[in-house]
């Protein structure tokens, strides 16, 4: 195995809210490796997202939010260093993708002047340099006519394209670890083929770690080596790509496999889905989370918390039905 | 750029024919005959006939209009019915307190009402936020007559620092100028500096909310630089509305004020005009600043264009 | 237990259809109420709201009750009394000609608001028909559009004040200048709610379904762009108050002896020296009326459009 880049140990991530604190995040604990993609799957709410602005420490600390645990980077524990070194790391050597390009790039700045943004601020280029290694950027991310282009503003690029410049914006400074929010959400499915290509592509170019954050399965088993799998702000399954997907051991990433359509599938058969919707985070039931939605449930489902239990060489399971022995068999 | 500037200034000219004939037809249509009006109640029907077709009463209302527009730029815009003077030198000898008096309230309104707006929006829910949302609150509900009123009493009555009412030249001093218009600058400045700070206050909240905000932040720029840069510049285009808003409000509000204080500007020859019923003079203020409010409006969206590239394609 | 229960519908059973549909009704109007005593709520917990409709209230009761709570008549002279402070027998003193000031506040409450209300039913009835209209019509929207255009361009105070030089001074005479300056904005406000409206999908669907213009127009369209049409009509009806004070004030608004707060305040501005209370209490209530009537905009709006704020 590679080189760890990033630890992140019993994460925490809490909301102030009204009505107190609410945990959104409650001790995710996982590696990112040097080189790797991690794929980090789930429903919309399920804390995904969270996680990867909690690395970042992009919520308000002063009145939001309240994070615990450690998120270890380069023999830093993220959570103790200030505010300024803090701003160091972030887009020069852990960068973010958005979701949406076109609100998430500023409007009112041209492209290329939000890549040479980056390069001044941690790289202290001079404006020509900047600007030259902006173009060069541009066209790495396969933009064409990237000297035309660096003079436009997001809005005047197509979706994919604008999706290219946040690579670009991101990749910049050449970071270790790339998280890549929903990257190809808001895009056509052609041009999210293109995308994933092209993350995947500047994942092998650049060696840096990658995690892409997404509840499309299809896009994890194509790109990802390893995948977590979240539910209501707990991890509850991690593994390799094989693991997940030939050897589910949780009943609801077995539930998110089977909700997929499959081509060879038959047509007769409804889609598979499962049962319920994410309860509310100030809802939470006080045993194993998936208990109310799963099928296998039991009392002590309902009662005790699972935890997170090793049951194969690389799969991690959170479930009180599958014993370690049940893991090997599959 | 430029394409965007010319359709601009060329749709201004709809608006001002409309104008123009709005404030034709006011003084016109109504009710009532001026000539009648300005003579007063003693006159004689000859005397009333001689006045009406001196004035051009008894034409054709088109020509009538068409005569008003032709002098007009010509810059004729009739005889004061009060002292016979020509009305433009008239409106123009009462133009210098009009213009100081909207200048510095807009001065001091933009540099309170702004930075703390935008501070408000950044600390959120904290003394300062609430600070400007009861001054907000209090901007749209105390007209500006009143608060001059309140202040009359408080500064010129109760503690004897400002001068209850009148106006120095600014060639007699600048201090003594200033002193001069220092309550009433206030009292105007007052709703304007409200509305500046609620909307800079809002755009800022909205901006802040935003996710290009966030990116910026993922991408390790200042705070300082957020605020000052990436955020201000998508909120300025609220701010400069707001801004020119001001400006218009502010020669109107200028009316009242005026002739609270005793400030010898257009507003208070405007209400003089009331009571002589001088319609020349009175067209000619309103006409004149509904232009300058249809200028300002044009040159806000031609700004826009500078700041927002959005709005120079659509 | 609960999910026990849920699990077992589950299973496509086809003969539950009817009753499920029954209980869907149900629910839609047990959700209704619950909403909008969520609304209630919401409104009463709002302080500033509350204040706001407390006050409106009292200045109509104080309005209404005039005649019986003071006991001067607002228009008798009494020389003798001049310029007299407060006191017991004159709670908000005397003015220049010895009438009661505490009688001339109450009784020029019944003016303001009288201008007030009528200027804001008036210009909402008014501003969202002439909307309407004009969401309907290219040629209805371009003419209406343009004249708005123009009136809008004259600032409000100034085309009130240009309107008044030409007509009669008297309350009538207020109120109608009052409405023509405030129709414009109210009729963009309708207009371009009425625009969102209408490109919503069941607009379409009520068009498909062969429904005539003007059930539409009224039926279906005027209830859903009341909202924005009620909250603007006690803005008007607060700014009413304050440019018909403003009028009078430079005496070109309710004509002298009648008591309106902006005819009490021109007095008193005279005799700021020696009589601060003529100024200070109408003045009070002036801003204590449209700062109520404001808030209780605001709680108003949130009220009937609880995703604004």
């Amino acid at each position: 195995m590679q080189e760890k880049i990033l630890e992140v140990d019993g994460l925490c991530t809490q909301f102030r809210t009204e009505r107190g604190l609410l945990k959104a995040i409650d001790g995710v604990s996982f590696d990112v490796y040097r080189g790797e993609m991690l794929g980090i799957v789930g429903e919309s709410g399920c804390g995904k997202s969270v996680t990867s602005q909690s690395i970042l420490r992009l919520y308000d600390e002063k009145r939001l939010v309240k994070y615990s645990g450690e998120i270890r980077f380069e023999g830093k524990n993220l959570f103790d260093i200030p505010m300024k070194q803090m701003r160091q790391i972030r887009g020069e050597k852990i960068s973010m993708v958005f979701q949406d390009a076109l609100s998430s790039l500023n409007p009112v700045f041209t492209v290329g002047n939000q890549i040479v943004e980056s390069l001044r601020i941690h790289r202290k280029l001079s404006k020509k340099e900047a600007e030259e290694k902006a173009v060069k950027m541009l066209e790495l991310v396969g933009i064409p006519d990237p000297r035309r282009r660096f003079y436009q503003y997001p809005f005047e690029l197509s979706g994919g394209m604008r999706q290219r410049v946040m690579i670009a914006v991101a990749l910049a400074c050449s970071p270790r670890l790339l998280i890549a929010d929903e990257p190809t959400t808001a895009l056509d499915v052609t041009i999210q083929a293109q995308i994933m290509d092209l993350i995947v592509d500047m994942n092998r170019r650049m060696d840096m770690g990658v995690m892409l954050i997404t509840h499309d399965l299809a896009v994890v088993a194509e790109t990802c080596s390893r995948v977590i799998v979240m539910y209501l702000g707990q991890i509850v399954e991690e593994g390799s790509v094989d693991d997940i997907f030939d050897r589910p051991a949780h009943p609801y990433t077995k539930g998110l496999i089977e909700a997929v359509p499959k081509m060879d599938g038959d047509r007769s058969r409804r889609l598979h889905q499962i049962d319920g919707t994410v309860p509310l985070l100030s809802q939470i039931p006080s045993g194993c989370r998936f208990a109310p939605r799963c099928p296998y449930a039991s009392e002590r489902c309902r009662k005790e918390m699972p935890e997170l239990k090793t049951i194969g060489a690389t799969q991690k399971v959170r479930c009180h039905c599958v014993t370690e022995e049940q893991g090997k068999e599959a | 750029m430029r394409k965007f500037i010319v359709k601009r200034v060329l749709s201004v000219i709809p608006v001002l024919i409309v104008v123009s004939v709005v404030i034709f037809l006011l003084v016109h249509l109504v009710p009532g005959d001026p000539a009648a009006a300005m003579l007063g109640d003693m006159a004689s029907a000859e005397d009333i006939a001689a006045l009406r077709a001196k004035m051009g009463l008894d034409r054709p209302l088109i020509e009538q209009y068409f005569v008003w527009i032709i002098n007009m730029f010509k810059g004729d815009f009739g005889n004061s019915v009060a002292n016979g003077e020509p009305v433009l030198s008239v409106v123009i000898s009462h133009l210098m307190p009009t213009v100081s008096l909207a200048l510095y309230a807009l001065i001091i309104a933009a540099l309170i009402a702004i930075p703390m707006g935008m501070a408000a929006a950044q600390k959120k829910g904290t003394v300062i936020d609430h600070v400007v949302t009861v001054c907000s609150l209090a901007g749209v509900s105390l007209p500006s007559f009143l608060l001059g009123l309140f202040l009359m009493l408080l500064f010129s009555v109760r503690l004897r620092l400002f001068p209850v009412s009148g106006y120095t030249e600014m060639s007699e001093g600048l201090v003594q100028h200033l002193r001069s218009i220092t309550l009433p600058a206030i009292a105007l400045g007052f709703m304007n500096a409200a509305l500046m700070m609620r909307m800079t206050r809002a755009s800022m909240l909205e901006v802040l909310n935003s996710d290009y905000i966030k990116m910026a932040r993922a991408k390790g720029v200042k705070e300082k630089w957020i605020l000052g840069k990436h955020a201000f510049k998508n909120a300025l285009v609220t701010v400069i509305t707001v801004f020119g808003q001001s400006i218009v409000h502010a020669l109107a509000g200028a009316a009242v004020v005026e002739s609270l204080f005793a400030i010898p500007g257009l507003g208070q020859l405007m209400v003089n005009s009331i009571g002589r019923r001088d319609y020349y003079v009175i067209q000619a203020i309103v006409m004149l600043i509904a232009v300058f409010n249809v200028l300002i409006n044009m040159l806000i969206d031609i700004l826009y264009g500078v700041v927002d590239p959005r709005v120079r394609i659509r | 237990m609960r999910d026990a229960v849920l699990k077992a519908d589950l299973p496509e059973s086809f003969s539950g259809g009817t009753e499920q549909q029954v209980d869907m009704e149900q629910l839609r109007k047990a959700l209704k109420k619950e909403q909008r005593q969520i609304r209630i709520r919401k409104f009463a917990k709002n302080k500033a709201s509350v204040f706001g409709l407390v006050v409106v209230c009292l200045m109509i009761i104080l309005a209404v009750g005039a005649p019986v709570i003071c006991k001067y008549d607002p228009l008798e002279l009494n020389t003798v009394n001049r310029l007299k402070s407060c006191s017991a027998e004159h709670w908000f003193g005397t003015d220049t000609m010895g009438r009661d000031v505490f009688a001339r506040v109450l009784y020029g409450a019944r003016i303001s608001l009288t201008v007030g209300f009528s200027v804001g039913i008036s210009a909402g009835v008014l501003g969202m028909i002439m909307g309407l209209y004009a969401s309907t019509n290219k040629i209805a929207d371009n003419v209406l559009m343009r004249i708005c255009d123009g009136l809008k361009a004259i600032p409000s105070t100034l085309l009130a004040i240009t309107m008044m030089t030409v007509l009669k001074a008297d309350i009538k005479n207020v109120i109608i200048s009052l409405i023509v300056v405030n129709v414009p904005s109210m009729a963009r406000i309708a207009r371009s709610q009425a625009i969102v409206v209408k490109e919503q999908t069941y607009m379409e669907a009520m068009k498909g379904l062969g429904a005539g213009r003007s059930r539409m127009l009224w039926k279906h369209m005027a209830p859903n762009i009341l909202s924005p049409v009620i909250v603007q009509v006690t803005f008007v009806f607060a700014s009413s108050i304050i440019t018909e004070a403003a009028l009078s004030f430079l005496g070109a608004g309710v004509p002298a002896p009648a008591p309106s707060w902006g005819n009490i305040l021109n007095e008193g501005k005279g005799v700021i020296y020696s009589a601060w209370w003529m100024v200070l209490f109408p003045g009070i209530f002036t801003v204590l009326t449209v700062l109520g009537l404001n808030l209780l905009g605001d709680g108003i709006r949130d009220f009937l459009d609880p995703m604004s704020s």
